[in-house]
């Protein structure tokens, strides 16, 4: 019997909708759609999602919402139909955060990488080694506006009584609140407190227990608080949009954060495949960028809500590849800020927009790095681990007018080393699949092996001390038609474009220079190398770390222009 | 085709508006309000009352008690009022120990050896900057007030709200500066941070501006008096129905509603005045249904800030300059000039 499932992503913008079904033997997405997000009214997101749900069903002649706005779930296996529904949204304010735990290092560093995946804004952090004193610390967290509390409980069977003084401190705030704006309180790590703090705080549903996120001394693995943080997080969102309870409540409804189900999507492909190299996502929306690494099963991950300040508008002038005054960078970045939707029309909009997306990237991944040590990344040197596939998507990606600028963006974004490819999530179907994946584990196998990822291009990565101009690289590329090979030298600064053509893989021999490492695993190293079709198919980039620029504006621009056009028209 | 993004966004000048104006307690509290109720601006909408300090005294290792010694120790009852100077808990021997009251307040919890006590109070208020007539309690927070009347939307606000008289103003006279005392002041073109800062000085209830300067955007947001700006930052000449609108609206009462835009819920800053006068409502006819026909004011440069009547939207996306594909509108401008303009780039003037 053919079984769908709908999934429906509501961002600040746009809410989209997906249908997947198995009636072809596999699952395959069979319909998508998006209509404008409207919040301001009662019935606003349930307008949204009332309306991509009648488009599927116009494109389908599915019934997936009946007219009482319940979803039609059939549970009867026997009969085909909707099996079940993923609810993700991207959209609401920063939740107003607390953390308290017992020392910096050991609590608060990983509280705040456990917050900061998630649209949060820290607005108060109590370390119990610095503030002993039990009555300032309740003064503070009487007189701080917060949404969510997250208290580390430090290791199973460690000190307990400054923790018993938080946890008083806590039972006394809750009532003080009262029932109607009570925070969400998760507590996590010191196990043989878990039953006390339970029964002290006695906050009901709004009390949420989570393993301990440093198992072992010197081990940290922030998904043990997981399921309690996005417990919280999603109590907090339905008491934001209160529309949504009843959709929610329904069986086989399944609610996330749009940010948990796409790093979950990433955990898997991390998983599944076999090139020992991490997954990296970058997700840009006009209001805020995301970021998911998966390392060795680790996951990291930053949220990021857009901002320009005078630093922005510096760096957005330095990338730009047009002679564009400082003032009018300044409005240009000041008035997108206040309308969101703004379609850049002329070429040096174009120029500033994809400047600020370039520079967006490497704020977010600055941030990240400086959350994470396992994640190294320089917003001038690039990162330095090694990630494949890149994966982007998000609507800013999405409306780019062309590959090579999507590229451009990425590339000069996080500058990465060695090889790597870059992928375009075009219909943004990450964030659906993880939503979807606990009902049906086969749906994101087939839908990822039905191609519904565009390869944007291979890219390999020369890093070498030599000047600009100077041979780094060799290439003899082997284009699939007989014994004919090409042979292309690649020199320092340079940005250089190799074709493929469709159904024909590039086989490449790269024979770099003996200082330059092409992320074969030494330098001097060559190999062969398999480029898939993609857009842009394979790109060297041999522009250096940081970039060769020069120093005088307008041969900058030009240079930037050059590197654009070496990408095609 | 999708006109969503642009139908859903209100109209730039409207006659007959409902302004929805939440106010809200920074910590939870109790609203004072009841819903339909009329308030006037200054009215308190909710407040908080919190003990201005706490005292959380370990009467365990204080005092050095075994657990079973505690219960005759501790003299009060969680609940129970105290007076400064009241014994709370006492060790009695050779020489007695005490803990006492340090002011006047209230034992608010005994638990585990520790006795917390909350002294004297601190009231936070939410007040209303408008007039007004509450629509809907927010729960333990405030409310949200709801008020009719004409309304001119702008781009930027600095977050704070007042009332005062509106004074047109000529830029760079000095002679001027005596007239702004409690009034909203308006200047027209890109005004510069010393002015703004020089009309702050002398008093002005409130600014309103054409435009602002990108570069003073953060010495502009620390503004103790409400500043907003028509249509954004940068070079931009503000269109003439609304330069009439607020010649309509010259010396007359008005609100600065300069809140902090949020395109998402489309929510912007306002010159709001309420009821409606008949000088205001003549000047627009009743809402379109079509987006044909209707005045548009343009963003982005070379036209930001100028408007034109919409003559077409073509069923089908078309490429931009800038390679972008994008559901496009027609516009007539005023010199008669045609130019297609994507939809996501044009604002409805007036409803």
């Amino acid at each position: 019997m053919t079984s769908s499932y709908l999934s429906i992503d509501i961002s600040s913008q746009n809410t989209r909708g997906w249908l997947f079904d198995d009636q072809s033997g596999s699952f395959e997405m069979i319909a998508h759609t998006s209509a404008p997000t409207v919040l301001g009214s009662d019935q606003g997101l349930i307008t949204a999602i009332d309306k991509v749900s009648r488009e599927l069903e116009t494109k389908t002649g599915m019934n997936l919402l009946s007219s009482a706005r319940r979803f039609q779930v059939e549970t009867d296996r026997n009969i085909p139909g909707l099996r079940g529904v993923g609810l993700t949204m991207s959209i609401g304010k920063p939740i107003r955060v607390v953390l308290v735990g017992i020392s910096e290092k050991y609590s608060l560093e990983p509280l705040r990488r456990l917050a900061r995946f998630y649209n949060t804004e820290i607005v108060l952090e109590i370390s119990l080694q610095n503030e002993p004193n039990i009555s300032v610390q309740l003064e503070k967290l009487t007189s701080t506006a917060f949404d969510l509390l997250i208290l580390a409980g430090g290791v199973d069977g460690g000190p307990e009584k400054a923790l018993r003084a938080v946890i008083s401190n806590l039972r006394l705030l809750v009532q003080l609140r009262g029932g109607a704006s009570r925070p969400q309180i998760v507590y996590i790590g010191n196990q043989s407190l878990a039953d006390y703090a339970k029964m002290e705080i006695e906050a009901g549903e709004d009390l949420h227990i989570g393993g301990n996120i440093q198992p072992e001394s010197g081990r940290e693995d922030l998904s043990f608080a997981s399921k309690a943080l996005l417990a919280a997080i999603c109590r907090l969102r339905l008491k934001e949009f209160p529309e949504l309870q009843e959709l929610s409540e329904q069986p086989n409804v399944n609610l996330l954060p749009g940010e948990f189900a796409r790093a979950r999507i990433d955990h898997w492909l991390e998983q599944t495949q076999t090139n020992n190299k991490g997954v990296l996502q970058i997700h840009l929306e006009p209001d805020h960028a995301h970021a998911v690494a998966i390392r060795d099963g680790k996951r990291m991950g930053v949220w990021q809500n857009c901002r320009v300040d005078e630093e922005t508008v510096t760096e957005v002038l330095v990338q730009s590849d047009q002679p564009i005054e400082r003032a009018t960078v300044a409005a240009y970045l000041a008035n997108r800020e206040l309308h969101p939707g703004f379609v850049p029309v002329s070429i040096e909009e174009m120029s500033m927009e994809i400047a600020w997306m370039g520079v967006r990237i490497q704020r977010l991944l600055s941030e990240m790095a400086a959350l994470y040590d396992d994640f190294h990344y320089d917003g001038r040197f690039g990162l330095m681990g090694d990630f494949e596939p890149i994966l982007l998507s998000g609507s800013n990606f999405e409306r780019l007018s062309s590959a090579r600028y999507s590229f451009m963006v990425a590339q000069d974004g996080i500058l990465p080393h060695g090889i790597t490819t870059l992928v375009g999530d075009d219909y943004n179907v990450i964030t659906p699949l993880g939503a979807l994946a606990e009902f049906d584990s086969l749906l994101v196998t087939q839908i990822v092996d039905s191609d519904v990822f565009s390869g944007l291009a291979t890219v390999i990565n020369v890093d070498s001390p030599v000047a600009a101009g100077q041979k780094v690289l060799q290439l003899e590329v082997d284009e699939g038609y007989g014994e004919a090979r090409e042979h292309y030298q690649v020199y320092q600064a340079e940005l250089k474009r190799f074709e493929t053509v469709p159904g024909n893989a590039l086989r490449v021999y790269l024979a770099p220079e003996p200082e330059s490492d092409v992320g074969m695993g030494l330098r001097g190293l060559g190999g062969w190398l398999n480029a898939s079709v993609s857009d842009l198919g394979l790109v060297v980039d041999a522009r250096g770390r940081p970039c060769f620029l020069p120093v005088d504006e307008h041969a900058r621009q030009e240079v930037r222009r050059d590197w654009l056009w070496n990408l095609g028209a | 085709m999708e006109l969503g993004s642009v139908m859903v966004k209100s109209a730039i000048i409207n006659s007959d508006y409902l302004l929805s104006f939440p106010v809200e307690l920074p910590v939870p509290g109790k609203e004072t309000v009841h819903l339909g109720q009329r308030v006037e601006a200054g009215d308190v909408i909710a407040e908080s009352i919190l003990p201005a300090r706490f005292q959380v005294f370990d009467v365990l290792n204080q005092f050095r008690l075994k657990e079973s010694e505690l219960e005759a120790c501790i003299k009060r009852l969680a609940g129970e009022d105290v007076q400064r100077g009241d014994v709370i808990a006492k060790k009695a021997g050779l020489i007695s120990r005490f803990f006492r009251a340090p002011d006047d307040g209230k034992v608010v919890a005994v638990r585990d050896g520790r006795v917390t006590l909350a002294m004297g109070e601190k009231t936070i208020q939410a007040r209303t900057p408008i007039a007004g007539t509450v629509g809907e309690i927010i729960p333990g927070l405030g409310a949200v007030i709801v008020a009719r009347g004409f309304s001119m939307r702008g781009a930027w606000g600095n977050g704070k709200t007042a009332a005062g008289t509106l004074l047109m103003l000529e830029t760079g006279k000095e002679s001027n500066l005596a007239q702004v005392k409690d009034m909203i002041v308006f200047l027209d073109g890109v005004t510069a941070l010393a002015d703004l800062k020089s009309l702050q000085d002398h008093g002005a209830a409130g600014i309103l501006v054409s435009s602002l300067d990108p570069s003073a955007k953060a010495a502009l947001e620390q503004f103790y008096i409400p500043l907003m700006s028509l249509l954004g930052f940068g070079e931009a000449v503000l269109d003439q129905l609304s330069r009439t609108t607020l010649e309509e609206l010259r010396n007359s009462l008005v609100t600065l509603v300069a809140r902090k835009a949020d395109p998402y819920r489309d929510v912007r800053p306002e010159l709001f005045q309420p009821h409606e006068t008949a000088k205001t409502a003549e000047l627009f006819t009743k809402p379109e249904s079509t987006l044909i026909g209707r005045t548009a004011r343009l963003l982005g440069q070379p036209y930001f800030g100028s408007v034109g009547k919409i003559v077409e939207l073509p069923q089908k996306a078309e490429r931009t300059a800038s390679g972008i594909r994008s559901q496009i509108a027609v516009i007539e401008r005023e010199d008669e000039t045609i130019i297609r303009v994507p939809l996501e780039n044009l604002e409805i003037l007036n409803s």
